[in-house]
């Protein structure tokens, strides 16, 4: 349940940056996270509902963007997606590899007046 | 574009320069519950002795059994209730070291609330993760949690006296542990029997004396 963590930040942000705006409504977030985040949308959402609930994200929609783990072959260079928790390279077997992406915990936007 | 957690690895990351500039090394123990923390912590209290001045927080969610059961080995214990949470965050870290003297600290041992996916998701500004995992858990771990046996500087293999009552399978557990993370140094226990201490005692010291 790292997710009611993660939505916690997440609002503390989006009311932030509301703030700064001088927004009095949201509307939407759209929001981006890595695989290997392991977050699971049903909570996610579970916890956003519940942290908006006599905001002025009130009714906001959250849209949830998820990022593959994307990873490079130290030994040949390759660079592929990991789809099926199979850690090396697909080329060379290769696998001492280097994470390119699938850690983001990301706001892309906030949309609202 | 706003990065969400940034608040915990800002603060994260003043610990880990706090810690360096006081000599003070801090292991994060991850395991899920029941695979052996609170047992290697008191194993290592034991062993450690009077040679390395050692303190530790205790993550509990709610109770402070742990704690209660690393007491007598006289080192410096800090709880942290979680009340419910699922894992410790920079934060509460940082509230917990000001009741340390650092000066007056070589190793810090925090021990997670036990948990394998949300604790490893948390930078608490420690010198390294150690990833405990049992067999009776079964072997698929490394690859289910690949984020923690990723990141974790060392790997702990315990309730190997058990193996043989399981359907652990050794040499899958240990070709996936090597894809997800090759050069690991892997130790296999027997905790509550004191077995399969020395790789790690020998790795603790010479980290000591890196």
């Amino acid at each position: 349940m790292h997710e009611v963590s993660i939505v916690n930040d997440l609002f503390r942000i989006v009311l932030e940056v509301a703030e700064k705006e001088k927004l009095s409504r949201i509307d939407r977030v759209n929001f981006q996270v890595g695989r290997m985040m392991q977050v699971v949308p049903e909570l996610f959402r579970f916890a956003f509902d519940s942290a908006k609930t006599g905001t002025i994200a009130e009714k906001a929609t959250l849209e949830i963007e998820f990022v593959p783990v994307r990873m490079q072959c130290r030994h040949c260079g390759h660079a592929f997606d990991v789809e099926t928790q199979e850690f090396h390279c697909p080329r060379c077997r290769g696998v001492n590899l280097d994470l390119l992406q699938g850690k983001e915990l990301f706001i892309k936007s906030i949309e609202g007046e | 574009m706003k990065r969400v957690l940034d608040r915990n690895q800002d603060k994260a990351e003043q610990i880990r320069s706090l810690l360096k500039d006081r000599h003070v090394r801090m292991y994060n123990l991850i395991s899920s519950p029941g695979a052996g923390k609170t047992t290697l912590l008191e194993q290592t209290c034991r062993h450690l002795g009077g040679s390395l001045k050692v303190g530790i927080i205790e993550g509990d969610v709610y109770t402070d059994r742990d704690a209660q059961r690393l007491k007598q080995y006289g080192f410096p214990i800090v709880l942290i209730n979680t009340e419910g949470g699922c894992h410790l965050d920079s934060n509460s870290i940082d509230g917990a070291l000001k009741e340390f003297d650092l000066d007056e600290m070589d190793l810090l041992f925090v021990e997670n609330v036990g948990n394998l996916v949300c604790p490893s998701h948390f930078d608490l500004g420690e010198t390294a993760k150690i990833a405990v995992v049992s067999t009776s858990e079964g072997d698929d771990k490394p690859i289910k949690y690949p984020m923690l046996f990723r990141d974790a500087r060392v790997v702990v293999l315990n309730k190997m006296d058990l193996l043989e009552y399981t359907n652990f399978n050794y040499d899958a557990f240990v070709k996936d542990l090597r894809q997800v993370n090759p050069n690991v140094p892997l130790f296999e226990t027997s905790l509550t029997r004191g077995e399969g201490l020395d790789g790690w005692y020998r790795w603790l010291e010479g980290e000591t004396n890196a």
